[in-house]
């Protein structure tokens, strides 16, 4: 499982992550994902497109940091999962309460949203 | 229904990484869609992960372990599932609250949701000190014919 920085400023943090979001690629990158959002309190994009798979403690994850972000009045927004992820995010509803979108455009503008 | 994975896994996250590999592998070899087979690896890894978290005070030793056998047809995939840890049924956990907002989202619960959604039957027994439980997950596109 990998975490990439595509792009970290005084607003966002853009991450891409890749693998397998199953227990032990959480367990891999888990620190990093909490101190790339939690951490800095940021508005943040998550790219899923790499991501293979994904079962409950990635979604555990994700939410467990979306929270910590909405503490601090920043918003996360997932961007292109490929379908078999989607469906599994939304069986999650995880879909409801973060954004999940297509493009980067579309992620712009969700957190622009008041 | 044919039989395509049998193993008997120790009760660690290691033992449900070897697990998940081989059914990927049988699954596969069965021409298993890909949706089926991902609705396969996510009941395998919810129930297996709960069993391992939740089934520490069961037998040690060859007891301990967890015995996994899957099959596979031209409508379905059944999986059954057999440990000797406390007794549980996950198809009578409580279902998390999920239309909450963000702030009053738990996470708690929601793998057990996941398999309760992608399974078309969920079943279990205590059978002499053991958890059995029995999961049957239709086949979506792409249906062969019996291997």
């Amino acid at each position: 499982m990998q975490i990439q920085v595509i792009e970290q400023n005084d607003t966002l943090t853009h991450l891409a992550l890749a693998g397998k979001l199953d227990i032990a690629g959480v367990h891999e990158i888990d620190v990093k994902f909490h101190a790339y959002t939690a951490g800095r309190r940021l508005n943040t994009v998550v790219d899923l497109s790499q991501v293979e798979f994904i079962a409950s403690l990635g979604i555990g994850m994700l939410i467990g940091c979306a929270k910590s972000l909405s503490k601090h009045g920043a918003k996360m927004v997932i961007l292109n999962p490929h379908e078999a992820i989607r469906e599994v995010l939304t069986l999650s509803q995880l879909d409801m309460i973060v954004p999940v979108v297509d493009t980067q455009a579309q992620a712009e503008a969700k957190l622009a949203e008041a | 229904m044919n039989e395509a994975l049998s193993m008997t896994l120790p009760r660690t996250f290691a033992g449900l990484a070897q697990l998940s590999e081989r059914a990927g592998q049988a699954l596969a070899e069965a021409a298993v869609d890909a949706k089926t087979a991902y609705a396969v690896q996510v009941v395998i890894e919810e129930l297996v992960s709960n069993i391992i978290r939740h089934g520490q005070g069961g037998d040690a030793g060859p007891d301990g372990d967890i015995q996994v056998l899957m099959a596979i047809d031209s409508a379905a995939v059944q999986l059954h599932l057999a440990d000797s840890g406390p007794a549980f049924d996950p198809a009578a956990a409580p279902e998390p609250e999920l239309d909450v907002p963000l702030e009053a989202r738990q996470v708690g619960g929601l793998g057990l949701h996941l398999v309760r959604s992608m399974t078309e039957h969920l079943t279990y027994e205590r059978v002499n000190g053991q958890n059995r439980v029995n999961a049957r997950i239709a086949r979506q596109v792409g249906v062969q014919a019996d291997q």
